[in-house]
């Protein structure tokens, strides 16, 4: 079934093997969810889970939409960040609306007080790891509050990894739009964050 | 692509991607719960496996209402094609028959007006046959039955009955032993009060309220018995119905069986279309001698005039029946035979003559009047048809030499001249005329003719007699296609009908123009002479005298 390829595969899928839809699953979940992870700071395991399954009850159904005009996983990235971008709003208006907090099914459940052994790690020291955080957690709301084609294009370009060429069929642009389009995109998110930056360093840290 | 430049942004970005997948741990797997979801809604949507484990003959049942469905339209597309072709085929096919059955006893061409007419009419004849009755025996039913749809009408006073035929003395079969021994049946229709019934003929009649299939009195003919008790002459319709009519006949002691052709023509409404078949014969095979016998249609005398095969002649009132009457007359000798084959063969020739003659269609301008406008010509029928048309023009000689006169006279040239002219003020000239129309028979008809007014008679017969006349010139051929014209008949004979005459060529002596003639108001034309073309081949002479 490994060598089978995308095409057979999704053949199949349309005539209704499950199996073939396992497969599909298999090969294709844990790539969507690590894209998925990648697209909001703040989106927990069980929130990528959710927005998978929502990504994958969508193919089902639109399926016979795909007509193989780009990569499968493409089309695939594109529906995970638009359920992740509903995922999130509909969280933010949760949140503004007091909404419930989630809570990891998957915490280990052997210590009854939640403690956990926290080795001694290689990693970067805390002030480091600080400042990056805060840089990434900079950069993702920039990326939020840029929205839209530059939104998505960025993250096509740099979570899913995906070529200039790869990222033209997949939006029906050629390759010198697409380049140019992310240039300016970035230039637009550049001016976002640093805008960021600036309101946190002038704003009063909070004890 | 080349690299893009490095941007901080850029490094800004792989940074947080890389942190993000960093976060993200373990890679995803599918959780059983999510997978039992995700494929529920694929059975849900796509019907998962079952779908794909149907096999064919599954299929085929599941379809197969479809497929009857499909093949039973199929099927009946298949059935109204069928018998939409069948019909088309058979149409012409009934033509044909028709046309052959109706050529091959007499030769004849095929009457298509006539079966157009009877097809117009099949619904006044299921009509006319519903109202008719049934009287009569079972074999006229068959015969009924045999019989296709005609156009028949009676008219209410037309009660027809078959008699003697006139008997010319020359008629070798009505001569010898054989017409002694009283073996000659000759039949003809007549209204029976107008013509008696004579010693030893058989009186055949048939009324109005007769079947159709008797109504010319072929049923009734059926039933005859010769005098002599040996001859049994009954009837088989053609099925063609219009053109002619077998009648066959059996000797009663030898068995031998011949056939009589006899036609039979019926067109009621349209009596230019009753076309005949006027003429019978009987075969000789078994010694009878055939005699003609000739049938007028519908009150026009198609064959007028006696042949020496005895042919007799009736005009019937409009919309009767025609029945052709047949005579013959039973013979033994060898030599009798060799005269039957001869007259047999001049009952054929005669056929065609009639043929010929029945094609001129019927008389027209019996009786008629003639309207004069200026130019215009107004012919009215005495049947009701009008015929228009103008006076022409006919270039002659002697209107160009009055018009070189007439100029020279201008130019003062000598009294001569003027005597010349004065010669030739006064021509023997009629008035060229050309009228077309068409008849109550639908058929266009062009008269070509001439009138002549009562002094250039008289001057015609005053040049024609007198012997030191100078000799006349001959009148040229007007420019249109008008006739030459004929002696025109004596002014004194006039009837204030017209009648066909034998044509002669006139010469005249002088004419003048025709422009002159017309504006002549003391010009006032008491003879018409033309030729009158009806329809496309009929051509006849008119010569007609102006009534007091």
């Amino acid at each position: 079934m490994a060598s089978e390829s995308e095409a057979d595969l999704l053949a199949r899928c349309r005539k209704g093997d499950s199996e073939a839809w396992d497969a599909l699953f298999d090969r294709h979940y844990a790539a969507a969810g690590r894209f998925i992870f990648q697209l909001g700071y703040d989106l927990t395991r069980e929130d990528v889970d959710e927005i998978c399954q929502e990504v994958f009850l969508t193919v089902i159904k639109n399926l016979h939409s795909f007509h193989g005009n780009c990569q499968f996983q493409t089309w695939l990235f594109r529906i995970a960040a638009n359920k992740t971008r509903d995922y999130r709003q509909r969280q933010n208006a949760a949140k503004r609306g007091g909404g419930q907090i989630a809570l990891s099914l998957n915490q280990n459940s052997d210590d009854p007080d939640g403690f956990v052994i926290d080795p001694p790690s290689t990693a970067p020291g805390p002030d480091m790891v600080l400042m990056q955080a805060e840089n990434a957690t900079l950069v993702a709301q920039a990326l939020e509050q840029l929205g839209g084609p530059c939104q998505e294009i960025i993250e096509l370009r740099y979570f899913a990894d995906l070529s200039y060429e790869e990222i033209g069929r997949s939006l029906d642009l050629n390759m010198k739009t697409v380049s140019s389009r992310l240039s300016k995109c970035l230039d637009k998110l550049e001016a976002l964050t640093r805008a960021l930056i600036l309101r946190e360093k002038k704003s009063p840290t909070s004890v | 692509m080349a690299a893009e430049p490095e941007k901080k942004i850029d490094e800004l970005l792989r940074a947080y991607a890389r942190k993000r997948r960093e976060d993200a741990g373990e890679p995803l797997e599918v959780h059983p719960a999510t997978r039992r979801i995700l494929q529920g809604e694929v059975t849900k949507l796509r019907g998962g496996k079952a779908r794909e484990s149907r096999s064919w003959w599954q299929s085929l049942l599941l379809v197969w209402p479809r497929f009857a469905a499909a093949f039973a339209i199929f099927m009946m597309l298949a059935l109204g094609v069928w018998v939409f072709v069948q019909n088309e085929r058979r149409q012409p096919q009934a033509v044909t028959d028709m046309a052959a059955r109706g050529t091959a006893p007499a030769e004849q061409p095929v009457l298509e007006e006539s079966i157009q007419l009877k097809q117009k009419n099949k619904a006044e004849l299921d009509s006319l046959s519903t109202a008719l009755g049934r009287e009569e025996a079972s074999d006229s039913k068959k015969l009924a039955e045999k019989m296709p749809a005609q156009v028949l009408a009676f008219d209410a006073s037309a009660k027809v009955q078959l008699r003697d035929a006139e008997k010319p003395a020359s008629a070798p079969a009505l001569t010898g032993p054989a017409a002694e021994a009283g073996k000659s049946v000759t039949l003809k229709l007549e209204p029976p009060a107008q013509q008696p019934v004579k010693a030893g003929e058989t009186l055949l009649s048939v009324a109005p309220t007769d079947k159709r299939s008797d109504l010319d009195g072929s049923a009734r003919l059926a039933k005859q018995v010769s005098p002599d008790n040996n001859f049994r002459y009954f009837r088989q319709p053609d099925s063609s119905g219009v053109k002619s009519d077998w009648r066959k006949y059996r000797k009663l002691l030898s068995g031998e069986t011949c056939f009589v052709t006899a036609g039979v023509s019926l067109a009621p409404n349209q009596p230019t279309e009753a076309y005949f078949q006027n003429f019978a014969y009987a075969d000789t095979n078994v010694g009878l001698t055939p005699l003609f016998a000739g049938v007028a249609v519908n009150g026009q005398s198609t064959n007028a005039g006696a042949t020496p095969l005895g042919d007799s002649y009736s005009i019937l009132p409009a919309q009767s029946l025609a029945v052709a009457t047949t005579e013959w007359a039973a013979t033994t000798d060898r030599q009798s035979l060799v005269e039957n084959e001869a007259i047999r063969s001049r009952a054929l020739n005669r056929t065609q003559e009639f043929e010929r003659r029945d094609a001129n269609g019927p008389a027209i301008l019996q009786r008629f009047a003639v309207e004069q406008i200026n130019d215009q010509i107004r012919i009215r029928d005495g049947d009701g048809s009008v015929y228009e048309g103008k006076i022409v023009a006919a270039t002659d000689p002697s209107g160009e030499v009055l018009k070189e006169a007439k100029d020279e006279l201008r130019e003062n040239r000598g009294v001569q001249l003027r005597r010349r002219l004065n010669e030739a003020a006064e021509p023997i000239m009629p008035i060229h005329f050309r009228a077309s129309g068409t008849n109550k028979a639908r058929q266009l008809v062009v008269i070509n003719g001439e009138m002549w007014g009562e002094e250039q008679l008289v001057r015609l017969g005053q040049v024609a007699n007198a012997p030191a006349a100078p000799a006349p010139k001959r009148a040229p051929a007007p420019t249109t296609a008008a006739p030459r014209p004929s002696q025109p008949a004596a002014a004194s004979t006039a009837t204030g009908q017209a009648g066909a005459v034998g044509g002669r060529t006139y010469s005249g002596t002088s004419s003048r123009s025709i422009t002159s003639s017309v504006t002549n108001a003391a010009f006032k034309p008491t003879t018409i002479r033309a030729r009158v073309q009806i329809g496309r081949t009929n051509e006849i002479e008119l010569n007609a005298v102006r009534m007091k």
